[in-house]
């Protein structure tokens, strides 16, 4: 008996380590990137050539700094594997005015936006919930493509 | 017997203090890796101050599909010469190049000189296979982007879909910076080509455009200054880009809200807004020289 209780002990301590290490790897392994959101856009849109994926901070926000051409019309989408909550995105100039708010359109996750003139943007996208969503997520930006008669 | 009752007990101790020590650990590095995020996300600055992809640098097609609108006379002397890809022997000139070459296939395609663009693309796939970058495209996919080129507007589409897909897998596999280095070379070749049409047109919208960068600048500066300790000539690309920005200090860009107009049946906002830009004769002489400056440096 006294050689066999330090051995189970000895197997479980092991067993419980791994996992312990299984757990920590979960937490920290590779994520699933959100689907891309270009399938959304028209094909009179081209995107912007860039991949624009971030994490929610802790007030689950992530921030895009873009700026947007005079004259020009622009297709913005978000995308995320987070299924609870739906995501809110805002557009702000520069001056914090607030230009466009998904959430009077009914959480739409793309939207066309026109310029008159350049402004400098700040595109949010958010979820509303109490705890930190730490997920990623996904913004395309594409500009339509001017007709040739223009 | 006394030496594996104390072998047990030993084994018994280091498995404790290990899973003890994997478990602080793991909380150290999550909460380390945690409180960077939320230092770095929670900036409420004009211009956010983390590593990652936050910052948008506008397609440089779009500053070529406004030269075409102006009836301007495309220049093909201005490209980057395909015969110098030999020249490109680190992967810091090849990622800036393939930004350079991959501006300069749009403006081929958006002014229809379909006879150069055979000869571009052939480097433009040189270099995207130098960088590793063809296991970010499904195999026919670099096919599509040649044939594309047949047919006319789609090749930009295409194109850009390539550039983005490029971008994506570049920080998928934590190798952001070159994907900074070709969106700094896009950005370039395509403010360098313009800032030499505008010293020969009096074209206001194309001027306007060439002082709008000044917020573009200040992004693209901010998205390679993480890096601007990885090496000199890291250094050198944000240092000259800086000197740029510094001369766009002088340029006024006034901006005045306007409430936007939603059509909902079309999805569509109108931002109504208004900006305008004030840059003086001297300040386009100054930044098309300096621009042009680094530019050759980068292509020689």
């Amino acid at each position: 008996m006294n050689r066999i209780l330090p051995c189970i002990m000895g197997f479980a301590l092991i067993f419980a380590s791994l996992l312990m290490s299984a757990g920590l790897r979960a937490q920290t392994g590779p994520e699933k990137i959100p689907a891309d959101c270009q399938s959304l856009m028209g094909e009179d849109y081209l995107p912007d050539g860039q991949d624009y994926t971030a994490r929610l901070n802790k007030n689950n926000a992530a921030r895009f700094h873009a700026i947007f051409y005079g004259g020009n019309r622009y297709f913005i989408a978000a995308c995320s594997n987070i299924e609870t909550y739906p995501l809110i995105i805002k557009v702000y100039d520069s001056e914090r005015n607030l230009l466009f708010d998904n959430t009077k359109h009914n959480h739409t996750s793309y939207w066309h936006l026109a310029f008159t003139s350049t402004v400098s943007c700040v595109v949010e996208i958010r979820v509303e919930a109490e705890q930190h969503i730490d997920q990623l997520v996904r913004l395309m930006i594409g500009f339509q493509k001017p007709r040739k008669a223009e | 017997m006394v030496y594996r009752h104390r072998l047990f007990t030993s084994l018994w101790i280091v498995l404790v203090l290990s899973v003890c020590w994997g478990c602080q650990k793991g909380t150290r590095e999550s909460s380390r890796t945690q409180s960077l995020m939320d230092e770095a996300m929670d900036t409420t600055g004009l211009l956010l101050r983390y590593h990652n992809n936050l910052f948008s640098i506008p397609s440089p097609y779009e500053a070529a599909y406004i030269i075409r609108q102006h009836d301007v006379n495309f220049r093909g002397e201005l490209l980057n010469d395909p015969n110098r890809y030999s020249r490109y022997n680190t992967s810091f000139k090849k990622a800036l190049n393939l930004g350079i070459y991959g501006t300069d296939l749009g403006y081929l395609n958006i002014f229809n000189r379909d006879k150069e663009l055979h000869s571009y693309f052939k480097v433009f796939k040189s270099l995207a296979g130098d960088l590793g970058l063809r296991n970010a495209l499904a195999p026919a996919e670099l096919e599509t982007v040649k044939n594309s080129f047949m047919t006319g507007d789609s090749a930009v589409y295409y194109l850009s879909s390539t550039y983005r897909k490029f971008d994506a897998y570049l920080k998928e596999n934590n190798r952001q910076k070159m994907g900074a280095l070709i969106l700094a070379g896009g950005w370039i070749e395509s403010n360098y080509v313009l800032s030499q049409m505008v010293q020969s047109s009096d074209e206001r919208q194309l001027i306007n455009r060439l002082g709008e960068q000044k917020y573009v600048l200040e992004n693209l500066i901010e998205l390679l200054s993480s890096y601007y300790y990885e090496a000199n000539r890291y250094t050198e690309l944000v240092d000259a880009l800086v000197d740029i920005a510094y001369e766009y200090d002088g340029v006024i860009y006034n901006y005045y809200y306007k409430k936007p107009v939603v059509k909902e049946e079309q999805k569509l906002t109108i931002i109504r807004s208004t900006s305008n830009v004030v840059i003086s004769e001297y300040h386009i002489r100054t930044i098309s020289k300096k621009l042009s400056e680094l530019r050759n440096k980068i292509v020689s």
